[in-house]
Parts: structure tokens; sequence; C-alpha cells
């Protein structure tokens, strides 16, 4: 219980820490809106309505952008470890009484509270006002997007994990490592542009791939282009993979940690 | 005054290349981050107008040219410094104090803080290479006249994106803590949007070529000197005209950001500063 506590804790100072100031963090925030209307305006020009590219219409792709937007910070998880690691900062939360994995994912969690209040929601329900129906496919959709969202985000804390070993263990600095996660994520996660819309078949590669699991999937439920099951057995697939994996891989590296600055 | 700037140039660029050059293995690094750097940004516009054989009006080759034209932009902006990005969180973190007790203008310090020139030429080649190669297939006559209004742009669009991020990096004069990574948004903003903007709403365009200009990075030079359709004859003015008025309004600003932080002096040397 009283970890719970401190998880929770952790949580609601990262959400509200950014507001300390006064509401200057809004800002950068709200130009996500930007992001999207560009998109929105995009795929118009390039699927004519009531036309079906590769299993998308119009309606599907647009509802596709608007929700990946909605959810980007968790189709891309990102926990502030790798930096706090690279910087020094992380020396004093080896002393928490809280697994380092899961005090780093409470901040992080905690800072989606004022993104998803004033970008998501919104985004959400002025959808229809920009030509976007938000709706899931079905209810059914909706209840096993939640579902594999949850995997999504369980499939890219193991990914942001793999990432910390990674620069423990061959000494890369998490900007390098950022830009490289940005192109994948650009490129074969699916959370910018539908899988299925690549050319040279490089969708049917990517699909494959943990990435894939980590953006796409639920994406594809919410919309209806996807068979629900076989992606969600493929996340549980790479869930159990990848967590088994970097739980291994950290508790061999934590004692290379070498720390500097802070 | 100029010799010594020339001089902060050739000791930034002296330690840029004895960093790269301390192993083979930093070299290769070093290299290979630079093009996964811009590559992302770049990558996913070609994908999508090599699917489609177009965006809107612009058939695939010239969205090539648009984005070689940013990658230029936005590598020449990496070499000339940091602090248009991490003008923030100098500020935020009270690392603007370090730069006034320097014996130096400030504005030399902001100036070549972070001159890097060795870090970008693999992407500003690239750049260039794509340019020409996209130029050659879209048959444009590369006269003396046409090369100086590119070269005329290239540097509006940098003085835009500079100005821009300056703009909003002065934000963290009056909130150190709220927009101290408010840089960091920013840069992000402008990176992230690099497709053609005609199919765009014209009032979210005038937007994206005035308050965010991501629009006068790439897209609106590279309409108006390939004369894609849509374009006015004078567009290619518009780009270095923006560039003198976003820079004068961004001087104004980190120049009433400056007369406030005499006044207030940093949060983070205060008995209950946040970063104590």
């Amino acid at each position: 219980m009283q970890l719970v506590r401190a998880h929770l804790a952790t949580a609601r100072i990262a959400a509200f820490g950014p507001l300390s100031d006064g509401l200057w963090a809004v800002f950068p925030i709200a130009l996500r809106f930007v992001r999207v209307l560009i998109l929105l305006s995009i795929w118009p020009t390039l699927i004519p309505a009531g036309s079906v590219v590769s299993g998308y219409g119009l309606g599907a792709v647009l509802t596709y952008s608007l929700v990946a937007e909605a959810f980007s910070a968790q189709l891309d998880v990102r926990t502030p470890i790798g930096v706090a690691l690279w910087n020094g900062a992380i020396a004093t939360r080896f002393t928490w009484p809280m697994p380092l994995a899961t005090q780093y994912a409470a901040e992080m969690a905690g800072e989606w509270a004022l993104p998803l209040l004033l970008v998501s929601a919104p985004l959400l329900l002025l959808a229809p006002l920009l030509g976007v129906d938000p709706r899931p496919a079905s209810a059914a959709a909706l209840g096993l997007f939640m579902v594999s969202l949850g995997l999504a985000m369980a499939i890219g804390i193991a990914i942001d994990m793999a990432c910390v070993v990674l620069i423990v263990r061959i000494d890369l600095g998490p900007t390098v490592l950022d830009a490289a996660r940005n192109v994948v994520q650009a490129i074969c996660s699916g959370a910018w542009i539908p899988l299925a819309l690549l050319p040279f078949h490089l969708g049917a590669v990517f699909q494959w791939l943990p990435f894939a699991s980590a953006a796409s999937a639920p994406l594809r439920i919410y919309t209806g282009t996807g068979d629900p099951l076989p992606l969600i057995a493929l996340q549980v697939a790479w869930a159990a993979v990848l967590i088994a994996g970097v739980r291994v891989a950290w508790d061999r590296t934590r004692e290379r940690v070498a720390l500097y600055g802070g | 005054m100029a010799v010594e700037t020339l001089r902060l140039f050739g000791l930034g660029a002296r330690m840029n290349a004895i960093r790269i050059l301390r192993t083979r293995e930093q070299a290769i690094v070093a290299t290979l981050t630079d093009f996964i750097w811009h590559s992302g940004a770049l990558l996913a516009p070609v994908l999508v107008a090599v699917r489609f054989g177009h965006i809107g009006p612009w058939p695939a080759v010239a969205v090539v040219f648009m984005l070689a034209y940013g990658a230029a932009v936005s590598s020449l902006m990496d070499a000339l410094g940091d602090s248009p990005w991490r003008l923030s969180y100098y500020i935020g973190r009270g690392q603007l104090d370090h730069f006034l007790v320097q014996p130096q203008p400030l504005w030399r310090t902001l100036l070549t803080d972070g001159f890097t020139p060795f870090d970008f030429w693999p992407v500003l080649t690239m750049g260039i290479v794509l340019m020409a190669w996209s130029a050659g297939q879209l048959h444009v006559a590369a006269s003396p006249a046409w090369l100086g209004l590119l070269a005329l742009n290239l540097v509006a669009s940098i003085v835009v994106q500079t100005a821009f991020l300056y703009a909003w990096g002065c934000i963290a004069f009056w909130a150190p803590r709220g927009a101290e990574a408010i840089s960091s948004a920013a840069s992000r903003l402008v990176g992230d949007l690099s497709f053609p903007l005609d199919p765009v709403p014209r009032a979210l365009r005038v937007v994206l070529v005035t308050f965010v200009p991501s629009g006068l990075l790439s897209w609106l030079p590279a309409r108006a000197l390939l004369r894609v359709a849509g374009g006015g004859g004078l567009d290619v003015w518009l780009t270095p005209v923006a560039a003198v008025v976003l820079g004068a309004i961004a001087l104004t600003l980190f120049r009433l950001g400056l007369r406030r932080d005499r006044r207030t002096g940093s949060w983070r040397y205060v008995e209950h500063g946040h970063r104590r």
C-alpha cells in the first residue's frame, strides 16, 4: 500500500510540476494541435473520399491519425531514466524505496496528465468539427483497444529500459539513441503513417516488429483495420519476451552504472 | 571585434575536430548520428510521396527537393551553435548568468557557443546533392540568379528558425520553471512538420508562415524556387522579408527579457530556487 502511495505521489508531483509557474507550460503542449491539423489536411489529397487504399478509407486513416496524436505519448513511451542516467541525476533515485523502472514510469505517467487533459481530450471532443469521426470501429474494438494500449505501453517501457541497458553497456549517449528511436518511431511503428500505406511492402515486415506492437496494433484495433486477436497475441508475446529479457539484462548491467555530473 | 569572433569560431571548429577524430569509433558514431538525427523527419514524407506519387500538387521529386532544402537548413543551423535550441534551458537553469560574467559581449558568447562545423557536414552534403539531383530531374534552369535566390532563401530560413527559437525561448525569462523546456518543444514543432503545406486550410497556413513559421523553413522557399503550382511570382522574396521581421521581433523580446532578468536575477541562486 505504501508503495502504491509512493508511486501516486511521484506521479502527482510530475503532473503538477510544470504548472508551478502558471500556464506557460500549456503552450508547447498546445502546439501539438498544429501537427495533427496538418496531417488531417494532407490525407484527403492522397486518399479521395470513397476510395480504399491498402485497406484504409479516408475516414479510417483520419481517425487513425487523430487517435495516434491523442495518444502519442502512450504510443511512444519515453521515461526520463535515460537522460537521468547520462547526467547523473539517477544517483539519488537508487536510494528511493521504489524499484527504479516503476518510479520513472510513475513520473512519466504523471507527465502525461496535462497533455491528456489539454490536447488529447479536446482533440477527441472536437474531432467532428475537424471532419473526423473519433468513434472506434465498434464497442468491442474500444474494449480491445484499451487492452492493446496497456500492452503497447508495457512494450514501450520495456523498449525504453532496453535503451537504458544499451546506454550503460556501450556508453551510448541518450541523444544518439533518441535520434535512432525517432527514426524508428516515424517509420517502423505506424504511429505517424499506417504501416500498410508505406511503399515497397515495408509494412508487411514492420508489422512483426515490437515497435509496431507498441503503436500500430492498438490503432489498427481502434479503427477496425486489423484483426484484434492476432495483434494482441503478438503484443503479449513481445511483452513477455521483452520484459523478461530486459529484467535479466538490467540485473546484469546495474553494477556497471557509472555516474558523473548531476 | 570581428577578429575575436573569428578566433572563437576557430576554437570551436578545432575542438569539434579533436572530439570527432579522437577515435575512429567516435568519428563513425558522430557521422552516423548526424544522418540518423535528420533522416527521421526526412523519411516519412518521402515514403508517403513515393507511395502515392505526389503530395497535393507536389510530385515526389519536388518533395525530395523540399526536404533536401530543409535538411541543408537544419544542418547549417546545427553547425552554427547551440544557443537557439537551448536558450530556455540557459535562462531557466540560471546558466545565462555564466554567460553574463564572461569578459565579452553576450551576443558573441551566444553566437559562438557550441559552434560545431564538422558534426553536420554529412547531412549538409546529402542536402546539397539531393537538391542538385531533384532540381535536375525537374529541369530547373540553375542560372546564377536562381542560385543566388537559393542562397538568399537558405540564409533567410536559418534566420527565421533562429528568430523563432529565440522568441519562444525568451518566455523562460518570465517562467523559468514552466518554460524551461520550451525551446525543445518549439524546435520539435518546426522540425516535425516537413510535409508540403498546400493542402492545409488557408488560416492554418497563415499560422505556419508567421507564428510557427515551419512553412518558411522549406515549403514556401522550395515552392517558390521550383515554381510549383499555387505559388506567386513574388513568393521567392517572402522568406527574406519574414526573416527581417521575425528577427526584429525576437531581438525585441530578448532585450525585454534581459531587462527583466536584470531586475529579478536568476531563480537558481535564490534561497528556495527550484534548482537548489
